[in-house]
């Protein structure tokens, strides 16, 4: 493929027809699918900008985690990340399960700024401020 | 599903006049009702000897979850629930052998009002929400009066409750998540989480009562602000009665009105004033709490699996795989909330922060 438009300008194009001039015209079922594809291209766009980076800095803090780099893909890695935690290698209170805690909200960020930034940013804004009975 | 339904008017009309053992039925299939990612539901006429009767009929989809009944199961339930007087559409007649339209289904009376839960959530007055919150709150008491020792014969096919539910909650969670193709750390941790806390959780062991284990907001029709019944009663089984509460009260059910701890509509405190009021026990907040965070794993864990059935070819469909993605926002939550104290954050005005929080 040509490298302009490219993926990104693509996506953006088909995204901005689909919201501006589709969306308005729509009602009923075929506007709620019509705003569902609006999600699942803007999310694949962000995803396509940002997945790099984001596998990235999860490799680096699982490295980090366990005190050294391992060469496996991110799945392999998660998968034995799981079974770390299910056999209990992070013991509750510990500075190793402070660290455990810091990498799973780094890296679930990391992925919220992908498929919903607006939900993390009011998480983040929001900690606490829900009213207690 | 529809042209299917509709070559199979006629064999529907007979079927409900050898029900009712009228003279003479004509159907009319008037189109499919919403909200129906497991379900298939239709609003359907029937004109019984000249008395029209506005029904639904209910039919599983194609790719159902594991979890929930079949239709036989579900109108007994609903007879049930129906029985001890709670607000539910009245069932009328049961199909169980696919042998009339293809497949099991079932009619109920047809309720007038939305499900649509987000509609629902920003159109509420605060007035109105409180209300709905009791009524819905005091129609639960109503449905936790079934009990093992008092149900009626049609609920005997219940499983009973296992002699540690929590425990076996917990081991139903890594089940699933070992059936899941992605390696899931977070829930790992959560699981972990809940299962060093529950110990402290366990003041209600003992209590079971009927549960209808998808009580929330989206499965309840609402007419004009007020409550015109209670749906889907599918996942519903003998539990503990705070695990239907604590599914009510959780976050990922609010939809975006986090304040409105109850369902997104109104207060916890007229949640659990109206569930006192209809009968129930007095409400133990922390238990409350507590099933609030184990419904934030159970309900992560179905997102992945919903996003699964499209993924996994079983089930073609955009909203599925969009709903895998919500687990994202579930676990970020359970993050947060698993390490506050009493998974309670701090009341708001020991806070300098006076922002309105995550409502959206």
């Amino acid at each position: 493929m040509k490298q302009r438009p490219g993926a990104d300008a693509l996506l953006d194009a088909a995204l901005t027809t689909l919201q501006e001039d589709l969306l308005p015209t729509l009602t009923g079922r075929q506007k709620f699918l019509a705003a569902m594809i609006a999600r699942a291209v803007s999310v694949a766009r962000q995803e396509i900008a940002g997945a790099h980076k984001a596998a990235q800095a999860e490799r680096n803090s699982l490295a980090r985690l366990y005190g050294q780099p391992s060469d496996d893909d991110r799945a392999t890695l998660r998968r034995q990340l799981a079974a770390d935690i299910r056999a209990r290698k992070f013991k509750p209170g510990t500075p190793e399960e402070t660290r455990l805690i810091d990498h799973l909200v780094e890296t679930t960020a990391a992925e919220l700024r992908i498929t919903n930034t607006k939900y993390l940013a009011q998480r983040q804004r929001g900690r606490g401020a829900e009213s207690a009975v | 599903m529809i042209s299917v339904l509709a070559n199979k008017i006629a064999a529907l009309e007979h079927f409900i006049q050898q029900q009712t053992g009228a003279g003479k039925v004509s159907a009319t299939l008037i189109g499919r009702l919403g909200g129906g990612a497991i379900q298939e539901n239709w609003a359907v006429d029937v004109d019984i000897d000249g008395v029209l009767h506005e029904a639904v009929l209910r039919a599983d989809a194609p790719s159902g979850i594991a979890e929930s009944w079949g239709k036989a199961q579900e109108f007994a339930v609903l007879t049930a629930a129906h029985g001890a007087g709670v607000k539910a559409p009245q069932p009328l007649w049961l199909e169980p052998s696919g042998g009339v339209i293809g497949q099991p289904f079932h009619l109920t009376r047809r309720l007038k009002g939305s499900a649509d839960p987000r509609k629902l959530v920003r159109s509420l007055e605060e007035e109105a929400g409180e209300a709905l919150a009791h009524e819905l709150g005091a129609e639960l008491a109503k449905l936790h009066k079934v009990t093992p020792t008092n149900a009626p014969d049609e609920l005997a096919f219940l499983p009973p409750v296992p002699a540690d539910l929590v425990a076996a909650r917990f081991a139903r969670f890594r089940e699933q998540l070992d059936r899941l193709p992605e390696a899931q750390p977070v829930l790992e941790w959560a699981i972990n989480r809940l299962e060093d806390e529950a110990p402290r959780y366990r003041r209600a062991a003992g209590i079971v009562t009927l549960c209808h284990r998808d009580f929330r907001t989206g499965n309840y029709l609402v007419l004009d602000g007020k409550l015109s019944g209670i749906l889907d009663f599918e996942f519903a089984g003998w539990s503990d009665p705070y695990e239907d509460m604590g599914w009510f009260c959780a976050r990922c059910w609010r939809f975006g009105m986090a304040g409105a701890e109850a369902g997104g509509i109104g207060s916890r405190a007229a949640f659990y004033a109206g569930y006192e009021s209809g009968g129930g026990r007095t409400v133990d907040d922390a238990l409350v709490r507590f099933w609030e965070q184990m419904a934030a794993v159970r309900w992560s864990i179905m997102a992945l699996e919903q996003g699964e059935r499209h993924l996994g070819g079983r089930e073609r469909s955009l909203e599925l795989a969009l709903t895998g993605l919500v687990s994202l926002e579930t676990e970020y939550d359970l993050l947060i909330d698993l390490r506050l104290p009493g998974f309670k954050p701090a009341p708001k005005n020991s806070q300098g922060d006076k922002t309105s929080g995550d409502a959206a």
